[in-house]
């Protein structure tokens, strides 16, 4: 399974992307909430979605919303990557399963990714 | 007055009798012309007697008339006498005698028909020269001589007749005079000795002296004894009681007892005078000893001083005052000792004037130099017109008046107190509502001087309208409560800018309690109230622009997170991908630039961190915790740098110390000592500690390196504080600070121990731990 990964950030998301797959994950890439959700119906459920929250057109607030209230995307767990403070407090408040504060270590991220991923898409 | 009147009384007596005898003579009544005896006064007589009886009376007084009439009236009689007495002894007729009446030849006692005899012409020759002189006002002595003879020899005729002595009136060439002739000279001769009876001759007889008093007395009984004793000699022998010489020898006897009574007494009289005068004399020394004692040692200063400002008399209290001796006083010029000599000048001059001087205040110079305020009272003793002395009264006025110095200067001190702190005093009487205002309050209230009103409704309308209820009610309050007053308040000026004063007080109560007065002082605050105002606003502002440039840090620290993140990622990836392909010298390089951007990253924290902590946002997570684990995870991580930089990184746990903390910020606290420790290591071992003491985990960083002067070991904890100078080591000096900050929000303890050059010693203490190895 994929990891779905959500910023606007495109340096970044890129950076994320070629990370997670150096590490044997299969990493989709949006630039925001909407793109997401087009991503998640037209690839299938992602083993777990880092979710930027300052985003254009739809931010990370309004596609967890969204999500939640989609009985089939609901269940894929979010991992909250923000440069704001408060990152635990903010991720508590959607709900989310997880947070990486930005700027984060490769070790950070494909530790956090693993825990919901197992290394050639399947869940760990 | 009395003399006086006694010789007018006499020239009238000589007139009345001069008068009856010129009617005996016109109405030829022998009886008036001769008293019944034989012998007649002639009518030249008693014209002459009228004359002179005249010319007596008016010595008594009277205009200048009166006094050519005297004159022509003593010219006169001395003519008619000297005449007569010509006639006598040379034996003419001038042809005087009967100019008036004639008379038959052959009258008793008579040389020729209407002549006097020899002893009333000498005696009106006599009476009339005597009268000339006295009316001349000279020779008064040879006036009196002359009336004495007058009477002398009037009464020889009259003892004559007395004792029936023929040969002394009834011999007409010699001795011939009428008895009325005879007793009216007598008298005339009395009155013209009384006429000036305080001068020449009579003047020791009618002295108030012992001596005046004593012949009064005795003159008397000196005439009338011998007459009364002649007379009862006389009588004794013609009846034949005695004969001549047992009369003579009785006679004799009792003239020496009575002479010898009479001294007797008048001893006794004059020595009870000299005692009385002798005792009023003591007297009289001792009460002006007494006097002068008093005067000596009255406690004033007191000095006579004479017209040339000579010093004549001075008493003890004077000189004690000034310091000198008497000798060194007196005979002095007072002039000398004062100090303005103008003021001296003037005192003189106004006592000369006749000038009484009270409270005069003047300047006195002691022997010793020092100088003495003394206020004069004093005023001249003039003798008819004369300057005698002047009475000087001098008062040591050398202590009030300093007191009164010291007063004044305390006051001008204040004064310049109260004007450099725009300061002034005020005086509130409650009972009578009068409020008293020192000067400079009228401006510091922008008043005109001289303009307040003296009221508390006046101070009230100084005050800005918006404030009086607050003024009001705290002086309301003061009165209640009987303390103090202390209110601040705006005053608006009538040029429109506003000031401030502040007003303090205090209630002074009577003995029953009620507020009598209050006192206090306004103050113009207007320029503190501006600092406080100006202070305020740019506190405000350095509070706004602190909070802006934490803002910024915050939104800055924020926005370089992404960028960052992307940089570290991307740099991660690269050196991967080429990895395999890269020489040793891109390999470096990649390395360096990662440790850059790990760099860059944790400063971006710490400022951040400091953004959190000034905001007070720095929340702990705080979850159990093995700390042993935790430190034994950094020091691994720490463990390649500090071989880079030589050090050898050992730690030393033994077993776990649990606890509740936040572990991301102790790994904050820790990670930042390590890389202190290697840092500032020179290469030396770095020592890791974690032990427990009680409920308390101690982690202790040690290294061998420069160390910390102590001077700098307070101050490393403070933010933006480096240890080393500035120039060696780079950094924000943020690091031990945000440490600090962390440890203590956990109710922890970071210290440090160190000596420079011998390396330091950082400890953590943690309350709140759990475990089981000491």
């Amino acid at each position: 399974m994929s990891v779905l990964v959500v910023d606007d950030e495109t340096d970044l998301r890129e950076a994320i992307c070629t990370l997670l797959e150096s590490a044997g994950h299969t990493a989709l890439a949006a630039s925001n909430g909407r793109e997401a959700l087009e991503r998640l119906r037209t690839a299938g459920a992602p083993c777990v979605i880092l979710l930027d929250l300052s985003m254009p057109v739809m931010d990370g607030w309004e596609f967890r919303r969204v999500q939640l209230d989609d009985r089939e995307l609901a269940a894929i767990p979010v991992i909250v990557i923000t440069a704001d403070g408060n990152a635990p407090e903010k991720a508590g408040r959607l709900a989310a399963h997880g947070f990486l504060k930005k700027p984060f270590l490769p070790d950070e991220l494909i530790r956090t990714v693993a825990k919901f991923c197992s290394r050639g898409g399947q869940p760990a | 007055m009395r003399w006086v009147f006694a010789a007018r009384a006499s020239g009238l007596f000589a007139i009345a009798v001069g008068v009856m005898v010129l009617c005996g003579w016109a109405f030829s009544i022998e009886a008036l012309k001769s008293m019944s005896l034989d012998i007649s006064m002639k009518a030249n007589t008693a014209i002459a007697l009228i004359v002179a009886g005249t010319s007596l009376f008016l010595l008594g007084g009277g205009g200048t008339v009166a006094r050519r009439a005297g004159i022509g009236g003593a010219v006169a009689v001395t003519a008619i006498g000297g005449a007569t007495f010509c006639e006598h002894l040379f034996g003419w007729d001038a042809g005087i005698d009967q100019l008036l009446f004639r008379e038959a030849p052959g009258a008793p006692a008579t040389v020729s028909p209407g002549r006097m005899g020899p002893p009333a012409s000498i005696c009106f020759l006599l009476a009339g020269v005597a009268l000339l002189l006295l009316h001349a006002r000279r020779g008064t002595r040879l006036a009196q001589a002359l009336a004495m003879v007058v009477s002398l020899w009037a009464m020889l005729a009259m003892v004559g007749y007395a004792y029936g002595a023929r040969e002394l009136f009834g011999v007409a060439a010699y001795t011939g005079i009428a008895l009325a002739t005879a007793v009216t000279l007598f008298v005339l001769g009395l009155g013209l000795l009384a006429v000036r009876g305080d001068e020449g001759f009579m003047a020791p007889l009618i002295s108030n002296l012992p001596g005046g008093m004593i012949a009064r007395r005795l003159l008397p009984i000196a005439i009338a004894m011998p007459l009364i004793l002649g007379a009862m000699r006389l009588y004794g022998q013609r009846t034949g009681y005695y004969d001549l010489g047992f009369g003579t020898a009785v006679m004799v006897v009792a003239i020496v007892v009575i002479f010898t009574g009479v001294v007797w007494q008048s001893a006794g009289v004059l020595n009870q005078t000299a005692q009385q005068r002798d005792e009023a004399q003591s007297a009289l020394l001792r009460e002006r000893e007494e006097l002068a004692d008093f005067v000596e040692n009255a406690p004033v200063g007191l000095h006579w001083v004479g017209a040339d400002g000579t010093i004549l008399w001075v008493n003890r209290e004077e000189l004690e005052l000034l310091g000198y001796a008497r000798e060194e006083y007196l005979g002095r010029n007072i002039v000398d000792f004062h100090v303005d000599r103008d003021v001296i000048s003037d005192i003189l001059d106004r006592l000369k004037a006749g000038q009484t001087l009270r409270q005069y205040e003047a300047r006195l110079r002691c022997k010793d130099g020092t100088i003495r305020y003394v206020q004069i009272n004093s005023n001249v003793r003039w003798e008819d017109g004369r300057f005698v002395h002047t009475r000087c009264f001098t008062r040591d006025m050398t202590e009030s008046r300093m007191a009164q110095d010291a007063v004044l200067e305390a006051r001008r001190q204040l004064s310049m107190a109260l004007t450099a702190a725009r300061m002034g005093t005020w005086s509130w009487s409650v009972a009578t509502g009068g409020l008293e205002w020192s000067d400079n309050l009228e401006e510091i209230h922008g008043i005109a001087p001289g303009t307040f009103g003296g009221t508390y409704e006046a101070f009230l309308a100084c005050v800005h309208p918006d404030d009086r209820e607050r003024v009001d009610s705290g002086v309301r309050r003061a009165l209640e409560e009987k303390s103090s007053y202390d209110v601040e308040f705006r005053v608006p000026f009538p040029d429109g800018s506003m000031h401030w004063v502040g007003g303090h007080g205090q209630v002074f109560v009577d003995a029953q309690g009620n507020p009598v007065r209050m006192i206090g002082i306004g103050q113009d605050v207007t320029a503190r109230r501006q600092f406080e105002l100006d202070l305020e606003t740019a506190y405000e502002s350095a509070q706004e622009a602190l909070k802006v440039r934490d803002t910024f840090l915050s939104v800055a620290g924020h926005e370089f997170r992404t960028p960052l993140g992307a940089l570290s990622l991307t740099l991660h990836n690269l050196g991967r991908r080429l990895g395999p392909r890269l020489d040793d010298a891109a390999t470096k390089d990649i390395a360096s630039l990662q440790r850059q951007v790990d760099r860059l990253v944790h400063l971006t924290e710490n400022l951040l961190e400091v953004g959190r902590i000034n905001a007070g946002r720095l929340v702990f997570e705080r979850a159990p915790v093995e700390l042993g684990q935790l430190v034994a995870d950094i020091v691994d991580r720490y463990r390649e740098t500090a071989k880079a930089a030589g050090s050898e990184l050992t730690f030393d746990a033994r077993g776990p110390v649990r606890g509740t903390w936040d572990a991301t910020r102790l790994d904050q606290v820790f990670s930042n000592l390590l890389a202190n420790a290697v840092k500032f290591g020179k290469g030396l071992p770095v020592e890791v500690t974690l032990t427990r003491r009680d409920g308390t985990a101690v982690v202790q960083v040690r290294d061998r390196g420069i160390g910390i002067a102590e001077e700098d070991q307070s101050r490393i904890f403070e933010r933006f504080a480096r240890g080393a100078s500035a120039a060696s080591y780079r950094g924000l000096g943020l690091g031990l600070w945000i440490s600090s900050q962390i440890v203590e929000g956990h109710g922890g303890v970071l210290a440090v121990e160190s000596r420079p050059g011998e390396g330091s010693v950082f400890r953590v203490e943690l309350p709140g731990a759990e475990g089981s190895l000491e």
